[in-house]
């Protein structure tokens, strides 16, 4: 039956904790450590104890190495024996798709309190050991998107890029804005690795990577973990709590040959259904959080959920509506451009949304009842795309 | 990450489409039953599902969906940064990336002919110009 949880029902589920660990450049921790540390803290965040976690979530995106596997990696680190587990692999998308997961075992009641963990070492290993993991000369899509000297995941970020400004005239200064706009919110967050003031005119001067794409058009490339606890929502007290009250996951593409329509991506179709399941709309969301892995993609995640018409995202950042003061604050930690990015960076998107929710973001707080997190991922700009809206209380 | 011959070869996917480019021929499967086009090659076509089907000669002729001047090349090409890679929509139908040759420089909506270059392993592969 299409829609499980009725809309405007009392929530299943609500975000009881949440942790961060190693952010930064740290060549003296592991993932491993650090994911354990993000764990320790949501679990405390949440005010639990490890014996109440019976669902536990993990992903990898570079560092996944063959035979891994992520949730019973972490669950026995810590000596947890979950009913339920996930590890989900859709690059940046897959903490949020994690989560909407939990929810749904945890409606079906098979577990209660569900931990949803990510951590990379990404940054600090490449430093010591160049290149990633191969893949086999075997490996069939990798002999159709591999020869050509595209750079991943940049090269499919620019060719999403050049279609939008060739359809509906963006602009590189609508693109530096969404870099300008993050950094503006990073500002205000002491735990950004990125604060120093940013301009159009910096972001244009930095060298190209892919056009129309600059340097600082791109994420940032740090290690970082996170987690976050979901629990059964009568089972969280009322005072820090964040309902999960919209969800939808949804695919067209892992490779860039796959991908109809560049500018198109499925944040269109997770956001009718997360809408739907809310019973809300765009217009009923105070706070955005955007996968911002390139400068090209909160433009077109702003026009498929609905945010604007096709085309308009562009003018919509320019205009200075998702920085401080705009009417649609977005990313007020300071996104993957600017807060840090450690390869997949879905599960941050929801922390800021928690702590905005609760009150907890000092300097940056917005007033907002509901947020939107839109996690973007898969092969190649944007196939997979999965949204969360989350209700204060 | 330019291929050798021996790995374009080991993927019974593939193995034809490779063998193909090497006699500087373009072939794409097409499907038996629905006689859609389809690429890259798989065992299955992913529009009805259907098992048969035959390789074809393909129209080497296309118009560029989207590009973008890379210029950091990644380690293991063969070429120098900077030069272009192009998204483009074949007339068959299907929707192919590629190198364009370093003396055409394309924009979106340009008419191109695929050709084939000699890489520095010796393999040959297929490579986006100007449809003059």
């Amino acid at each position: 039956m299409k829609g499980v949880l009725p809309v405007n029902a009392r929530p299943v589920a609500a975000i009881a904790g949440v942790g961060e660990a190693g952010i930064g450049i740290h060549p003296d921790r592991t993932a491993l450590q650090i994911q354990a540390e993000a764990a320790v803290r949501a679990i405390a965040d949440a005010g639990l104890e490890p014996g109440d976690i019976d669902g536990v979530t993990a992903t990898k995106g570079g560092d996944l190495l063959p035979g891994d596997r992520p949730a019973l990696e972490i669950a026995e680190y810590l000596g947890l024996c979950p009913v339920f587990t996930d590890s989900t692999l859709a690059g940046g998308a897959s903490p949020v798709i994690q989560i909407q997961h939990a929810v749904a075992a945890i409606a079906a009641g098979v577990c209660e309190t569900v931990l949803i963990t990510y951590a990379s070492t990404q940054a600090s290993r490449r430093q010591r050991h160049l290149g990633g993991h191969a893949a086999p000369e075997d490996h069939l899509v990798r002999q159709f998107d591999g020869p050509w000297g595209l750079p991943m995941p940049i090269g499919p970020a620019a060719l999403a890029a050049a279609r939008h400004m060739h359809r509906y005239g963006t602009r590189p200064e609508d693109l530096a804005a969404v870099a300008v706009s993050g950094r503006q919110w990073a500002m205000r967050n002491p735990g950004a690795l990125r604060r120093d003031p940013l301009s159009v005119a910096d972001v244009l001067a930095s060298p190209y990577i892919c056009e129309p794409l600059h340097r600082l058009d791109i994420c940032l490339v740090t290690d970082g973990a996170g987690a976050v606890v979901v629990r059964r929502w009568d089972r969280v007290p009322p005072g820090r709590r964040v309902s999960v009250v919209g969800f939808g996951e949804a695919h067209s593409h892992g490779s860039i040959l796959g991908a109809a329509e560049l500018t198109e991506t499925p944040a269109a179709r997770s956001g009718r259904q997360a809408f739907r399941m809310a019973g809300c709309g765009p217009r009923d969301i105070d706070l955005l959080q955007l996968y911002d892995a390139f400068t090209i993609l909160p433009i077109v995640l702003l026009e498929n959920l609905g945010f604007c018409a096709s085309g308009d995202g562009g003018p919509l950042v320019s205009s200075g509506a998702t920085g401080p003061g705009g009417q649609l604050p977005m990313n007020t930690q300071g996104g993957g451009l600017s807060h840090c990015h450690p390869g997949i960076y879905g599960i941050f998107l929801v922390i800021e949304a928690v702590r905005q929710l609760r009150g907890e973001a000092g300097d940056r707080q917005v007033r907002a009842e509901q947020a939107l997190c839109q996690a973007s991922g898969g092969g190649a700009f944007g196939g997979s795309q999965a949204t969360l809206i989350l209700r204060k209380g | 990450m330019t291929p050798s011959l021996e790995s374009l070869l080991s993927n019974p996917d593939s193995a034809p489409f490779w063998r193909a480019v090497q006699e500087e021929r373009l072939v794409l499967q097409r499907c038996a039953r629905c006689r859609a086009w389809r690429y890259y090659p798989r065992q299955v076509c992913p529009h009805c599902l259907a098992a048969e089907y035959q390789w074809e000669e393909a129209e080497g002729r296309g118009e560029v969906y989207s590009i973008t001047t890379v210029h950091r090349a990644p380690a293991g090409f063969d070429l120098p940064a900077p030069y272009q890679v192009a998204l483009v929509d074949l007339v068959a139908g299907v929707r192919v990336l590629g190198t364009v040759d370093p003396g055409s420089v394309l924009r979106i909506g340009d008419p191109v002919r695929v050709h084939f270059r000699q890489t520095s392993t010796g393999v040959r592969l297929p490579v986006f110009a100007r449809e003059s």
